[in-house]
């Protein structure tokens, strides 16, 4: 049984009749609902009694706040399966079904989540794949999602925001006391599970935290939680999982926008920074803190932007405005091309961590395909030319250790960062950049002669295993003790 | 087993890049009752890897056959024209590609005569249309005063008994890639009717590698010439 508990303090009843029909509607049948009325709220009970349904129930407890609350309905549930919800919530056809699928048969999986959005359509809350160690950051988890009634902590009835935070870090705590593997323990579902009213400052949840004791409250969790306060912190709009990588290497913190929320950070360190009209000022504004050390890992991408589309005035305020800034490519071409352009840049590879083990080669003939420019139509062509294989585009949800190798295809490019994580894993790499045991195709050659040659390299690596030597070389030019000197 | 209507012959030499875009758009004509061969004529590339994946498929429909050495492109298509198994005969070249319903308006055709052919896109390597060849009236008169060919080979079909009656020659005329040219004008001195589809039927794939671009015209021109006077003359007088 999946148990809402149900925290409820001054209600507005029309969104607590909405949320009670919701929860009936939705398809599942073996749930209860336990509304906990935090003071006395006789109106909040003729609407319960109203629905006319068995499996909502309700207490009354005196006013203390939605912690207690919660509690105090945790104590009298009966869910193997427990949700704290909110009387403003509204859940999504389907959500807790799923859910309940989903615990039923995955029992190393001990919370299950996803985004949700605001009720009238005006901005959702997107969440993010399951990472235990980016948890530890910040938090991702509405407290609005299902976990095992043996997880569930005690709410900390002391902390006056980021209690969900703290909620799901215990969660945490509790699994891996249980013998649960906390790598996987978490289930992102991509979506929206439900709508709710846009806080509106007296609703129980709608109390966010001001920015001035933003910090304070930040403390109060860290403190329960042993979490260091990171001094460095990688940032990133455009490369996430460079980023966390990178930051979990030299143990700093990641942000994708530090700038959101007060910090403490005394060295930013930023991934990517596009000088396209639409995407420079935000990545100017992360580097806008005058009394801190600013380190900027340009990549391929943006180079070629620069060197392809960027206007001349956007390159000369922002190669002034990036002055303070230590600046650093991945190799002597492109260090080249941004001097040519007017930036003072350095050279050192961004370390990246590699996994250990080198995971084998899968037997799926499945290739990993990241192409810019003019080679996008060589990649149809190759794609009916190699239907005994699957060409899939390198995106976020494309695990290298799931593909054979990549085929990495950019006009102009200097050394790829891509490439780099690719050889780390022991994948073949199949490029026209000459960089080390990349398997070179000319792109100055004819497109016929290009995609036989790729062709054939595709086809030449069936049944070939992992690339151990080029993994031991990126390696070794891939570790961070350059980095870590500099901070 | 029901025998197919119409067999595509595809004659194949390191064309691993291509030869599927070929199969798969014969594979999807209109017209269902076809068969596909594939004569791979020794093919060093990784045409074999290709080829057994779709051996694989099981798809009753594709016949492979593999030259034990290179032959060239006349016995290659001579060979695939002897075992096909349908009344008609739709040439194909690897690099090249049929539209969908080439099947179904050459059969309207070969119904009265035993030559069609059609118009064709020509394409880069990438598939890019680059320009076209609108078919017109074969006049035997200019093909042979002019030695040119305006007719895109992968655009012709024709029955199995012009296949068997008019086969490629070998050498020369194969090295120098005008065993089409060389078919046609010699089938048309015998008094085979000829007739075309103004439809676009085919794409035919115009890239520096094949042999239509690399062949030395002056040596073709001359070898045509030779061919007419000789071996033509000969023809017509036996005729």
């Amino acid at each position: 049984m999946l148990s809402f508990i149900i925290p409820t303090y001054k209600p507005n009843l029309t969104s607590l009749e909405k949320c009670v029909k919701y929860l009936k509607a939705r398809g599942l049948q073996d749930w209860q609902a336990v509304f906990v009325f935090d003071g006395d709220c006789p109106e909040g009970i003729q609407v319960l009694k109203e629905s006319k349904d068995k499996r909502i129930s309700h207490i009354t407890i005196e006013h203390g706040g939605a912690p207690r609350a919660r509690n105090a309905g945790f104590e009298v549930s009966k869910g193997e399966y427990v949700v704290f919800w909110d009387s403003d919530c509204y859940i999504e056809p389907g959500a807790s079904k799923l859910w309940v699928e989903i615990l039923d048969k995955h029992k190393e999986i001990g919370l299950v989540y996803s985004g949700y959005k605001f009720s009238d359509n005006r901005f959702a809350i997107e969440s993010h794949d399951w990472d235990p160690w980016l948890l530890r950051v910040r938090n991702y988890i509405s407290g609005c999602f299902p976990t095992r009634r043996e997880l569930v902590p005690k709410w900390d009835e002391s902390l006056k925001s980021l209690q969900d935070w703290d909620f799901w870090l215990k969660v945490v705590r509790n699994s891996k006391e249980k013998g649960y593997d906390i790598n996987k323990l978490g289930k992102y579902l991509k979506g929206y599970a439900f709508s709710t009213d846009y806080p509106t400052g007296d609703s129980i949840s709608g109390k966010g935290c001001t920015d001035e004791v933003w910090l304070e409250r930040m403390d109060a969790v860290r403190k329960n939680h042993d979490i260091e306060d990171r001094k460095v912190c990688v940032a990133s709009l455009d490369y996430e999982y460079e980023g966390i990588r990178l930051a979990k290497l030299i143990n700093a913190d990641y942000q994708q926008f530090p700038n959101d929320k007060p910090n403490r950070y005394q060295t930013v360190i930023q991934i990517g920074f596009s000088l396209a009209n639409s995407k420079v000022e935000k990545h100017a504004a992360i580097f806008q803190e005058v009394n801190i050390k600013k380190i900027l890992f340009w990549t391929n991408e943006n180079i070629l932007e620069i060197w392809r589309t960027t206007n001349f005035e956007n390159i000369r305020a922002y190669s002034k405005l990036l002055a303070t800034v230590k600046q650093y490519v991945e190799d002597k071409k492109l260090q080249d091309m941004m001097i040519e352009a007017g930036f003072n840049v350095e050279i050192m590879p961004m370390p990246i961590a590699h996994d250990g083990d080198i995971p084998s080669i899968p037997d799926n003939d499945t290739w990993a395909v990241d192409v810019s420019g003019d080679f996008g139509q060589s990649m149809g062509v190759l794609e009916e030319s190699l239907p005994d294989f699957k060409l899939v585009p390198l995106k976020g949800s494309v695990k290298l250790s799931d593909i054979v190798g990549l085929i990495h295809l950019y006009p102009d490019g200097g050394m790829s960062n891509t490439v780099k994580r690719a050889h780390l894993t022991g994948r073949h790499v199949i490029s026209n950049i000459q960089q080390p045991y990349c398997n070179f195709v000319d792109a100055k050659e004819t497109p016929e002669k290009l995609l036989n040659r790729v062709v054939d390299l595709v086809r030449k690596f069936k049944g070939v295993p992992s690339n151990v030597k080029a993994n031991e070389y990126y390696r070794k030019e891939l570790n961070q003790s350059k980095l870590l000197e500099i901070l | 087993m029901k025998l197919p209507i119409a067999s595509f012959v595809i004659p194949s030499y390191n064309s691993v890049t291509f030869l599927p875009h070929a199969v798969k758009s014969a594979l999807e004509q209109s017209f269902k009752e076809i068969e596909v061969i594939i004569v791979n004529d020794a093919s060093t590339d990784m045409t074999f890897q290709y080829l057994d994946w779709l051996v694989k498929k099981d798809d009753s429909r594709i016949r492979i056959i593999n030259n034990n050495e290179n032959k060239g492109r006349s016995e290659s298509r001579n060979i695939g024209n002897t075992s096909a198994c349908g009344q008609f005969i739709f040439v194909l070249d690897a690099d090249d590609l049929a539209a969908p319903n080439r099947v179904d308006l050459s059969l309207k055709k070969l119904a009265n005569v035993p030559f069609v052919y059609g118009s064709a896109t020509i394409m880069d390597a990438l598939g890019n249309k680059v320009s076209e060849i609108r078919s017109d009236v074969f006049n035997l008169d200019n093909a042979i005063s002019t030695k040119q060919n305006r007719i895109v080979h992968s655009s012709v079909a024709y029955s199995k008994s012009f296949a068997m009656n008019n086969p490629y020659e070998p050498g020369e005329v194969a090295r120098l890639g005008i065993d089409d040219w060389a078919q046609q004008i010699r089938a048309a001195t015998n008094g085979v009717k000829f007739d075309y589809i103004p439809q676009t039927i085919c794409a035919y794939r115009s890239h520096s590698g094949t042999i239509t671009n690399s062949r030395n015209m002056k040596e073709v021109n001359e070898f045509k010439d030779k061919y007419i006077s000789e071996r033509l003359h000969t023809d017509l007088v036996t005729a």
